[in-house]
């Protein structure tokens, strides 16, 4: 597939063949992190954070993309995985150096732009897992009511909409917590 | 409250309408809550995003990781083609399962809209899966069926349909289920089958002809002439199998020149340079130039690598290889195995893949090899038939490292490079390939992953086996490190084209010949491009050098020639007269002048006149005895030209009569200015050079102050004409020399840009076509300055980086020593023409003052001395150092 094709697909939600034709870019990535003192599981973690903020970027509609997919997504890593290592107190080394310069105040607003949403993505982890897939069946699949009941087992669309209320309401005194220690 | 959440949502959808939109802004803007839930809604959707997208990249890791699995076991494929298929086969058990419901139901009715049942419907639990008709599915059954269902696949599916699966797998629950082997009445070999149905809600539906699914069934070998039967459910509660269809796809091979055998984006970068995407012979010549050329960027990073085996492993290979192939087989294999064709006391075992049965059987027997005779495994007994002897047992060994000696012994015993070779398709893409396998569609796609894989090992497989079944060949990848990725295209099951043994071999002849061939020609035009580059600049820097030395040389005559005039100028304004011509004699060249003398005063003259005229400083000198003065000014010109720095080259000449040469004015921060001796006469002439257009101008007369110089764009020929003309019989035809000067310069410039340029292209169009090119070069964007620099710098292998090293020592070593013995000429002239000094006085008052004199002639010429050689040392290390960085680079100093 071609970039132009993947973000279309992307758009269009279609996650998956997406996400199988960016696959080849990982090989790249995990050979970089695990030269630089990483684990398999360190790269799968930070390629997926990568792709979740390309997704996200995707969507928007003034963003635009000024590379190529790859470099976007190998720029991510970099930058993310440079981050990681100072947190780790790793030495950086020569990594450092290979950061695309061009691009690394914008690669960094978007990292920290996504992690804001962490903190949202925490509060989900606390409620149930019930709530968490009906959530995600509405807000991320973008399913309907009746769909979603007779998915995760609800007897009515009408109870899974209240059910999304709760949840959310659930979801969101979580998150307010979880500001608050933050803060 | 409820209703609150629901316009947040519509508002952050932006599906509210217009004035909606307004008025919840504007209770936003009051209602600082109100802003604040607003925002918490966004980020909690945001990080329900996240929680998705984390499951859909989760699912794809784990799919690939299913596939790894599922390789191991060796699978079997068909495509379902119709509806309500029970299917056997050979197989055997596994136990993943995907989160299917299981019920022990059976529905109102059959696929048929029936409600007769056979025993196996009733006996068997049926799986259940909820599938999303818009989305491409794979589901795996309780029994290791993987099903590939594509978005689309059933016919009036709505938003959602349930898939009933019943299987029996093992003979056991073949025997339970009380399923029936017979077709017709004849007994089948068997083992296992499987039931599929779709629903939505009640009804059954059709499979889309178009979009098949497709099952995966799992098996310990794959066996010809496997077939897909269907079953009918018969009176009894039985199931008589019917319609046996072949489980292959055929291939139909097309006009070869017709597909693309680029690396995916290749003809989008190639258009994006500028070049003609559409024309073959174009991309052909292009692609092809790059034969070859994956050597510059992998040879150091293996010699770097070499040297860190793990990390090699991790990086060039896949995990499932990870272990030294060679290694190992030189230590076990090797007294008994060879890796080509050639027997030793064991078979020789280049294709050895190609050969053995799939499955475990290759661990089994490298394990303990005599069991797997004693089994009466067919192919076990033909090598102890051959043989007449069990192979040595390797119980200790692991999979993984009986996979990699295969993988080694497999091709050869060499190891493979990276990255496909255009030279190989060079090689393939011709009509010699037409009607093979290569010429065909399902080939074209392959050829895209191994492009991505960049493992030309896999390349030669397909190559080499031309007689073989598409599939089969990609079992034998499915072998090789990253092979996992084949799994796809084995599924498919895609069949051959006949192709006779003799023309496969003369096939595998041309192949061979054809990509050596296409590798020199590429190899040629490079070395040819940079050789020629190379022998150019040499020319030119051996010219530029000769132009130094004649520099030096007219800088000396000239100042000797205004050193005459301005003494002779001094002795006159001091009222001594002279009998003889004083010159100044580089070298001692022994009592060449005569004068009288009337004055003890004149004995420091030929200090201060000697200063003032090498530092351009005006003379001021009163004779201590006579109290008369002898002034010689120097004054300074400043020489104003717009927009200098634009052009090319800028070169600024002061024209005299009365001295031998021109001077030439240098430029200091830009600005170009010198001091004028008022003795002197001066014309001005500035020449300059523009993207090969010429500029000249000619200020007949300057005098000290400033002066604006307005360039003239001229062409070559009358500008040389021009300044002969106004030059004719004095200085004239240096000017000759130095319009050539600055034509070599302008070529030198043009073919570093070239490089430059040719660098870059080359850096972009490796990066499409070699995947692991990027892995090793910096991915800075091509606009920063370094990068093209870099570029050359990547551009040239260590070894040749050391050449050049070697020659830029040689060159900057013989600059310095004629910069030496130029500084130290000057230097020697200078203390004889002191010593002289120092000797000339006529009486013994003079003698002190004469000493005086000469000392500080020698202080001068010592100060100068050490300056030049300074500055002679700093232009050799600035020469070295920058082909040091380019060794340091590419050969990886540590």
């Amino acid at each position: 597939m071609t970039d132009e094709q993947i973000i279309q697909e992307l758009k269009a939600g279609q996650y998956t063949s997406a996400i199988k034709a960016l696959y080849k870019h990982y090989s790249t990535v995990r050979g970089l992190v695990m030269k630089n003192s990483g684990s398999k599981q360190d790269a799968e973690d930070i390629y997926q954070e990568a792709l979740i903020i390309l997704f996200r970027k995707i969507k928007e509609p003034d963003f635009k993309l000024t590379s190529s997919l790859s470099t976007f997504l190998i720029g991510i890593c970099r930058f993310q995985w440079l981050g990681e290592l100072r947190k780790r107190k790793i030495s950086v080394g020569d990594f450092e150096r290979e950061i695309d310069s061009a691009h690394i105040e914008t690669y960094s607003s978007f990292i920290e732009e996504e992690s804001k949403f962490k903190t949202a993505e925490e509060a989900l982890l606390k409620v149930g897992e019930k709530c968490r897939d009906l959530l995600r069946l509405f807000y991320f699949e973008k399913l309907d009511f009746k769909v979603i009941a007779t998915r995760i087992g609800l007897a009515n669309e009408r109870v899974a909409k209240n059910q999304k209320y709760r949840c959310l309401e659930k979801a969101r005194e979580y998150y307010l917590t979880l500001k608050q220690n933050e803060a | 409250m409820n209703n609150l959440i629901d316009q947040i949502d519509a508002y952050l959808d932006g599906t509210m309408n217009a004035e909606d939109s307004a008025s919840f802004e504007a209770k936003m803007n009051s209602d600082a809550s109100l802003l604040d839930q607003v925002n918490t809604q966004r980020n909690l959707r945001a990080g329900i995003e996240r929680i998705g997208m984390k499951a859909a990249t989760a699912q794809t890791f784990k799919k690939i990781t299913l596939k790894n699995k599922l390789y191991k076991w060796g699978i079997a494929t068909l495509a379902v083609a119709a509806i309500a298929t029970s299917a056997y086969l050979a197989t055997t058990t596994s136990t993943t399962t995907d989160g299917a419901e299981i019920t022990y139901e059976l529905p109102a009715t059959n696929e048929e809209g029936g409600t007769n049942w056979a025993d196996a419907d009733r006996n068997l639990p049926t799986q259940l899966f909820e599938i999303n008709p818009a989305k491409d599915t794979v589901i795996e059954t309780m029994g290791g069926i993987v099903f590939a269902i594509p978005a689309g696949a059933f016919l009036n599916a709505g938003d959602q349909f349930t898939l009933e699966i019943r299987e029996a797998l093992t003979p056991m629950d073949i025997m339970k289920a009380g399923l029936s082997t017979t077709s017709n009445g004849e007994l089948l070999e068997t083992g296992g089958m499987f039931y599929l149905n779709a629903r939505n809600g009640e009804a059954s539906l059709k499979i889309n002809p178009d979009k098949p699914v497709y099952a995966n069934v799992p098996t310990n070998e794959i066996r010809p002439g496997m077939q897909l039967f269907e079953g009918e459910r018969t009176a009894d509660g039985g199931i008589n199998w019917v319609n046996p269809k072949p489980m292959e796809k055929q291939l139909i091979p097309v006009d070869i020149f017709s597909l693309n055998f680029y690396p995916d984006g290749f003809l989008e970068k190639v258009a994006e340079l500028g070049f003609d995407a559409n024309d073959s012979t174009v991309t052909d010549s292009i692609y092809y130039s790059y034969a070859g050329r994956q050597q510059q960027f992998l040879q150091p990073m293996e010699e770097i690598y070499s040297e860190m085996d793990t990390l090699r492993s991790q990086v060039f290979y896949s995990n499932e290889i990870s272990v030294d192939g060679e290694k190992l087989f030189n230590a076990n294999c090797a007294s008994c195995h060879t890796t080509t064709e050639q027997r030793s006391t064991g078979s020789g075992l280049k294709g050895v893949l190609s050969r053995i049965p799939g499955g475990d059987w290759k661990y089994d027997y490298v394990h303990n090899p005599s069991a797997v005779v004693k089994s009466g495994e067919p192919y076990a007994n033909k090598l102890y038939q051959q043989n007449k002897s069990v192979m040595t047992a390797f119980p200790r060994l692991t999979n993984a490292e009986i996979d990699a000696i295969l993988a080694y012994a497999d091709h050869g015993g060499k190891p493979y490079g990276m990255e496909i070779d255009p030279a190989r398709i060079a090689a393939i893409h011709t009509a010699e390939f037409q009607n093979t396998l290569i010429a065909t569609k399902e080939f074209e796609e392959r050829l895209q992953v191994i492009f991505s894989l960049g493992n030309p090992g896999m390349l030669d497989l397909y190559v080499n086996n031309l007689d073989k079944k598409l599939y089969q060949i990609d079992s034998m990848a499915m072998n090789m490190a990253g092979g996992e990725q084949f799994r796809g295209f084995y599924a498919r099951h895609d069949g051959g084209v006949a192709v006779s043994q003799s023309h496969m071999k003369e096939l595998q002849e041309y192949y061979q010949k054809k990509q050596e061939a296409a590798r020199t020609a590429s190899e040629r035009t490079y070395n040819g491009r940079t050789d020629e580059q190379r022998k150019q600049d040499s020319i030119y820097f051996a010219g530029q050098y000769e132009r130094e030395i004649d520099k030096i040389d007219q800088y000396g005559e000239n100042l000797r020639a205004e050193y005459e005039i301005n003494i002779r100028e001094a002795y006159e304004q001091l009222g001594i007269s002279r009998t003889a011509k004083v010159e100044y004699q580089g070298g001692g060249g022994g009592e060449s002048y005569g004068l009288q003398v009337e004055t003890t005063g004149w004995k420091n003259v030929d200090a201060f006149v000697w200063e003032s005229t090498v530092n351009r400083t005006t003379l001021d000198y009163t004779d201590p005895t006579t109290g008369r003065t002898a002034v010689i000014r120097y004054e300074e010109l400043q020489i104003n030209i717009p927009d200098a720095a634009t052009y090319n080259q800028v070169m600024v000449y002061l024209v005299t009569d009365s001295l031998p040469c021109f001077m030439r004015v240098n430029e200091v921060n830009g600005a170009y200015s010198e001091k004028l001796n008022e003795l002197l006469d001066y014309s001005l002439v500035v020449m300059a050079e523009k993207d090969g257009t010429w500029f000249s101008s000619t200020t007949p007369t300057v005098t000290p102050g400033s002066v604006n110089v307005t360039l003239i764009a001229t062409d070559e020929s009358s500008l040389r004409n021009s300044l002969n003309g106004l030059f004719a019989g004095k200085v004239g035809s240096e000017f000759d020399t130095e319009v050539n000067y600055m034509k070599e310069t302008r070529a030198y410039e043009v073919r570093q840009e070239k490089a430059k340029q040719q660098a870059e292209i080359d850096r972009q169009i490796m990066e499409v076509i070699f995947p692991f090119y990027g892995a090793f070069q910096d991915v800075k964007p091509a606009n920063s300055s370094d990068t093209a620099t870099k570029v050359v710098v990547s551009d040239v292998g260590c070894d040749e980086a050391r050449k050049q090293l070697a020659a830029a020592k040689t060159n900057a070593g013989i600059l310095k020593a004629a910069a030496y013995k130029t500084a130290d000429d000057a230097k020697t002239a200078a203390y004889a023409e002191a010593d002289r000094v120092e000797k000339s006085y006529k009486n013994p008052l003079e003698k002190a003052a004469k000493k005086a004199a000469a000392d500080s002639m020698r202080k001068t010429a010592d100060d100068a001395n050490a300056r030049s050689k300074a500055n002679a040392d700093a232009a050799e290390k600035n020469a070295i150092s920058a082909t040091q960085a380019k060794v340091d680079a590419t050969c990886g100093n540590p």
